[in-house]
């Protein structure tokens, strides 16, 4: 087997192309993930039962199914409730859910291991419940969510192959097209590694910044 | 219901029981405006259990709670407004770990009671002048001494400005030599006024700053009375033990 640089550079364009498309999808999923999964884990801990049952069952639904599922259930079954997502929006929302579900579970053993001591400290100076959660558990728990979300996000990142299936244009799905295309396989094969790597290492970095700056 | 203007606190009846250990077992108490209170026992006898149910960190099974007058022992928005004038501070200081000296005092303020961050700093570092911090105003609360964090405590409690402070086992998670410089600061806010109940097995603290010293045991008040009465002449069999136990060698 002899690597070619041409084949190398010739498939570079298009795939680039396709790593845009696996970067945002990947960045919205994670903002969207960040953003939810804290007031979901407080529901989870000390929302009225109704909330608190919701949010366990999305969490165990979602995690007794392989993301494939979550994805296809967007895309093929949510349009019947009259929601359609094309195909760059259903990978947003479906990895958004599965990034989620995890990181609720995250958020909330981190939460818990915090002791009770932080959390009466706030409600004997007269913060309500849930905001003694938002405002001083959930900030002081910053520290012990990141090491662990940083993992799930990375898994939400590889997780956007998956999209391949319903044809968006990913990394994954134009590799696939342009070895049937081109026959060129190995030197897509690293690009496709070696992009996926590049993304997943900006986060790693992003996050070991954030965690040295949550030093404390 | 009291009447007497006095009265800043006034608890009846109180029970509290987990599972079948009895913490509080019908317990009265009466705090006037000023008034300072230590309450002493032994182990599990209910100190503790005592002052958390005045500010409702437990909640009492029955009895009734009214500070100023004003019964407790509601929900929501009355049990937030509360806390918010009974200030606490814990045997395990229990401060914000994420959060700097200064911020641990003016995050009660600013995000409770909406002070602008000027404004909140002022009157925290003013009150980390009150307990001779002010130089630590910028570090964590891990680069201080249990002494020091115990008083930056004593701090985030006084930034609500309460009427009353409770005083849970202050000292009992310090080494020894930092003992005095906490005490210190709770006897001074007692002499300028300060309402408060402290628990503690500090026995000189009690003789030389309480109005009124109270012997719980079993989860009763079994002995009330001014230090003087307290210690020289004890009521009750089960308080002559205990004091001999602790002060016997």
């Amino acid at each position: 087997m002899s690597l070619s640089l041409t084949s190398f550079l010739e498939v570079m364009p298009p795939l680039l192309k396709a790593a845009v498309v696996t970067v945002e999808i990947s960045m919205l999923s994670l903002a969207f993930t960040c953003v939810i999964a804290p007031p979901l884990a407080i529901a989870r801990m000390i929302g009225p039962w109704p909330l608190r049952f919701s949010v366990l069952a999305m969490v165990e639904a979602v995690r007794g199914v392989p993301p494939l599922v979550v994805i296809a259930f967007v895309y093929f079954a949510l349009p019947a409730i009259g929601l359609t997502f094309n195909g760059f929006w259903t990978g947003v929302t479906a990895l958004t859910v599965v990034g989620a579900v995890y990181a609720v579970d995250i958020v909330r053993s981190s939460i818990e291991s915090l002791g009770r001591g932080q959390k009466e400290a706030a409600q004997a100076l007269g913060f309500p419940v849930w905001r003694a959660y938002l405002e001083i558990l959930f900030p002081q728990a910053l520290k012990r969510i990141l090491p662990p979300l940083t993992n799930e996000l990375a898994n939400v990142i590889k997780a956007s192959a998956l999209l391949s299936v319903i044809s968006v244009n990913e990394i994954s799905h134009v590799g696939q097209g342009l070895i049937f295309e081109t026959f060129i396989v190995v030197e897509i094969i690293i690009q496709m590694a070696i992009l996926y790597l590049t993304i997943v290492g900006c986060l790693s970095v992003l996050s070991k910044a954030l965690e040295r700056r949550l030093a404390h | 219901m009291h009447t007497d203007s006095n009265v800043l606190l006034s608890m009846r009846g109180i029970i509290k029981s987990y599972g079948a250990f009895k913490a509080l077992d019908a317990v009265d108490l009466d705090l006037r405006h000023g008034e300072k209170l230590v309450v002493c026992g032994p182990s599990g006898s209910g100190k503790s259990t005592l002052i958390r149910c005045i500010n409702h960190l437990e909640e009492p099974e029955s009895g009734s709670i009214a500070i100023e007058g004003r019964e407790t022992g509601i929900r929501g928005g009355e049990l937030i407004a509360l806390r918010r004038r009974v200030g606490m501070v814990f045997q395990q200081f229990n401060l914000f770990p994420h959060l700097s000296v200064i911020d641990n005092i003016i995050i009660g303020p600013r995000r409770l009671k909406g002070l602008a961050r000027a404004e909140a700093t002022n009157r925290g570092m003013a009150l980390l002048e009150r307990v001779k911090l002010a130089d630590q105003a910028h570090k964590l609360p891990s680069q201080l001494s249990g002494g020091q964090q115990q008083r930056v405590a004593i701090a985030r409690a006084l930034a609500m400005e309460p009427v009353l402070m409770l005083f849970d086992e202050p000292t009992s998670a310090l080494d020894p030599e930092m003992i005095k410089e906490v005490l210190d600061v709770i006897l001074e806010l007692g002499q300028q006024g300060m309402s408060m109940i402290v628990v503690t097995h500090e026995m000189g603290f009690a003789r030389r700053a309480a109005d009124r010293i109270v012997f719980m045991d079993k989860g009763r008040i079994v002995a009330g009375a001014p230090p003087r009465e307290f210690f020289d002449n004890p009521s009750h069999p089960r308080l002559r033990q205990f004091l001999d136990n602790i002060l016997g060698h």
